[in-house]
């Protein structure tokens, strides 16, 4: 469920034309590493911190913010 | 993977007195189905369903469901409590166990019962000690014989949950009329709220909120990174200040979008609320118009036909009428008759009596004689007017002239008494009162006929009126719910209906000219993120730039993807539930309506059940109106895309909607639910050999019903010793 999640916002066709994100990512792409593009770590990072792992808000930031240190 | 309940064991529980072992019942994955008849233990075998989620029973006397700490001795099994001797414990319990891919779970409720005296009453709760007992769970690993018993509340919650997630039990867990309410059309958040328990929709609004709250904190580093850089341009953090200011007024439009979409729920349930009370007292006031407007044609046909009663009478001595003289043609001329003869008789009388009476003879004077003061005249001027010749005086034309006029006092004109005429004028007096009756003798006949009818057309055009106002008022009268029929409370209706709507229109209004304002602020500071992007100074870390960035695309892919993924369900929600719909009620004669699902302004979604012209179908039988509310949740299931994960459990869903419907439903559900218990009557045949009816022996052949259970009454039992026994059939 939570990885159609993921799945279903690389779709949006702005995003995947920007990054680069073609069909094959999207369909290869899991919440665990790896992660074959920035955009789709972060996403995937975001979704896990906040619903599998049920973390709140600012933790979920603080994990984010730690992908680009 | 679903879960899946493999059994459930009663001991001494309601009518199912015994042990476990003796009231087990097996499932599996598909359908399942326990047929028993009115008192063959569903409803009793659902309370064991209630318990387990809920500690509580349906009290079948109330139809309310209570706790079962207080109802424990009516629920302990009459017959092991009329064979309990005196301090005798009695053990009640169910256990349930279910499995998942992994495990299988055993959790078991239970309470005793001691009777505490010889004469203990059956359902008196002080003649009995009841002790509860703590909820026991145990587990094993599917590849293993042996339960553990687990210990932790926790853990305990966990696994309830784990059978059927608390918000979804009761789109998996009801009793005949409650599947109305799982949807209920008339809430205008109740599909709503069936929709994001039912899918993974929230999780999208979800999503949107962190994503955006992580692009928000994003900014807000790079621009307190920036705003620390002493190279920051005295434009860049005007533009940063500018960019603020939208940002409140961005804040500020979303506070008035959440108020009008606020306004908008609460007056689109006004509205759908008073939506069929609305159409109802309209209609009823529509009947009530025709009705008055046909009550004032009826009064005055009845004031008409009144005032023609009322004339009648006067219709006899009115001369325009004249009806006393009907049948007066003889007396008339017999009249006529005896009144010649009398003045016949009268003349020769008066003839005779002058003739007599010399003396007292009279000169009647001819024609145009000339008159006392013609005569003075013409004796005055010695002229004769009436041969028109002189009259000298003392001539003899000229005496003659003098003797007229003197001629009353020589005596000449002496009156006489001829005879004394005691009657007056009566007969004249008779004839001119008459005169009018007299010359409408004829026509009477006619005057009372045209009458007749006129009185006839009268009375039946009343009759006309009242059989269509008594015809208005039946067909009103199907409008009138319970006893209510108040037009003033209708007309309150009205009013009420007419200015949620208003409301309603306004509230959408509101929230189209918010939405635009909000998409106009958010273009706006994208525009100045760009900007202030390129005003950075050129030491801005790089990393934070693209923090920044990635956080914002996503926080905005985030958005428009909870839009595309909902707007994309609407229609395939849609679809479902109409092949859902159509397949429920496939072997019913009558074809149903269009279910039509659309988005409101608010970004939830209406609902509409339509005719193939498009117009709202109201007053749909029940057995339509549930088959929609299961197809709609059918559908809201099936637009998941991982499917439901929870078995069905009803009791009597159906009852009484025909065999039709029940077999759509069978074939439907099986579809949809990965396992479904489904406790019926409506295939029991007490006269049949294998106690099913036709459509229970179809679904004994049918390859996706898993098992069938048969519950039956032993005969002739007394009520204190009723149980349930069943058995397998398939």
């Amino acid at each position: 469920m939570i990885n159609n999640l993921l799945e279903e916002v690389l779709r949006d066709k702005v995003l995947s034309s920007k990054y680069n994100i073609t069909e094959e990512m999207i369909n290869k792409a899991k919440l665990a590493p790896p992660y074959e593009n920035k955009v789709i770590e972060y996403l995937a990072m975001i979704i896990k911190s906040k619903m599998v792992d049920m973390h709140g808000d600012i933790t979920v930031y603080n994990q984010i913010k730690n992908l680009i240190k | 993977m679903a879960s899946i309940i493999n059994q459930i064991s009663f001991q001494n529980f309601f009518n199912y007195f015994g042990s476990l072992e003796d009231n087990t019942y097996e499932f599996s994955e598909g359908v399942n189905i326990v047929v028993a008849d009115n008192g063959g233990g569903k409803s009793k075998f659902f309370n064991g369903f209630l318990w387990i989620f809920y500690d509580e029973i349906l009290d079948s006397d109330t139809k309310t469901r209570k706790n079962i700490k207080n109802q424990a001795v009516k629920v302990c099994s009459d017959k092991a409590k009329n064979e309990a001797a005196v301090n005798d414990l009695i053990e009640c319990n169910v256990v349930l166990e279910f499995s998942d891919n992994r495990f299988r779970y055993r959790i078991c409720k239970g309470f005793r019962i001691r009777k505490s005296k010889s004469d203990s009453s059956l359902t008196e709760s002080s003649d009995w000690q009841v002790f509860f007992k703590d909820l026991e769970i145990s587990k094993r690993d599917l590849q293993l014989l042996e339960f553990h018993e687990v210990y932790d509340d926790e853990e305990h919650k966990r696994i309830l949950n784990k059978l059927i997630q608390p918000n979804l039990r009761e789109y998996s867990l009801f009793q005949g009329e409650e599947v109305d309410k799982l949807i209920d059309f008339n809430q205008a958040d109740s599909l709503n709220r069936a929709v994001k328990s039912l899918t993974n929709i929230n999780k999208y609004d979800e999503l949107e909120k962190i994503t955006k709250y992580v692009a928000d904190r994003a900014e807000k580093d790079m621009n307190d990174r920036v705003a620390s850089n002493d190279a920051a341009s005295q434009n860049y953090r005007e533009k940063l200040d500018e960019k603020e200011t939208k940002r409140n007024s961005l804040e500020s439009e979303i506070e008035k979008l959440e108020s009008y979409e606020h306004s908008y729920t609460e007056n689109k349930g006004e509205v759908d609320k008073l939506e069929g009370l609305n159409e109802n007292a309209e209609a009823r006031k529509e009947f009530d118009d025709k009705i008055k407007d046909q009550n004032g044609k009826l009064k005055a046909l009845k004031e008409e036909y009144d005032r023609l009663v009322e004339k009648l009478n006067e219709r006899f001595f009115d001369g325009g009428f004249g009806w006393i003289a009907m049948g007066c043609e003889k007396g008339v001329s017999s009249f006529k008759e005896k009144l010649n003869k009398y003045r016949e008789v009268r003349t020769i009388k008066k003839v005779s009596i002058l003739s007599d009476d010399s003396n007292n003879q009279i000169n009647l004077l001819p024609p145009d004689s000339p008159d006392s003061v013609t005569l003075q005249t013409m004796v005055e001027r010695e002229h004769c007017y009436v041969c028109n010749r002189e009259a000298k005086e003392d001539t003899e034309p000229w005496k003659h002239i003098v003797s007229l006029l003197n001629r009353k006092e020589l005596g000449q004109n002496k009156s006489v008494q001829m005879f004394k005429n005691d009657l007056n004028d009566f007969f004249g007096d008779i004839q001119l009162g008459a005169q009018s009756y007299v010359g409408r003798i004829g026509g009477i006949q006619q005057s009372i006929l045209r009458t007749r009818e006129k009185e006839q057309e009268l009375l039946e055009r009343i009759t006309r009126i009242k059989d269509k106002v008594k015809n208005l008022k039946d067909e009103r009268s199907y409008l009138i719910i319970g006893d209510e029929d108040d037009m003033a409370d209708a007309r309150q209706i009205m009013g009420q209906y007419k200015g949620a709507l208003t409301r309603l229109q306004k509230a959408e209004d509101d929230i189209v000219k918010a939405k635009n304002r909000i998409a106009s602020l958010n273009e706006s500071i994208r525009k100045d993120e760009n900007e202030l992007g390129r005003m950075r100074p050129e030491d801005t870390p790089k990393e934070y730039e693209l923090h920044l960035d990635i956080a914002s695309d996503l926080r905005d892919a985030a958005q428009r993807t909870r839009i595309r993924v909902f707007d994309g369900m609407i229609l395939k929600l849609e679809k479902e539930a109409n092949q859902h719909f159509q397949n429920l009620i496939k072997y019913n004669e009558l074809a149903g309506g269009i279910l039509r699902f659309k988005k409101n302004p608010r970004g939830t979604i209406d609902f509409k059940y339509l005719d193939e012209e498009g117009n709202e179908v109201t007053g749909a039988s029940e057995g339509f109106q549930r088959m929609k509310v299961l197809a709609v949740l059918m559908a809201v299931i099936s637009v998941n895309p991982y499917g439901y994960l929870y078995p069905l459990l009803a009791d009597a869903p159906l009852s009484a909607f025909g065999q039709g419907f029940i077999k759509g439903f069978f074939e439907e559900t099986d579809k949809v639910f990965p396992q479904s218990i489904i406790l019926i009557k409506d295939l029991y045949d007490r006269d049949s050999e294998n106690k099913l009816n036709k459509l229970g022996g179809e679904l004994l052949k049918d390859a996706s019903v898993s098992t069938i259970y048969l519950n039956q009454i032993p005969k002739d039992l007394k009520q204190i010793e009723v149980y349930t026994e069943h058995k397998k059939i398939k």
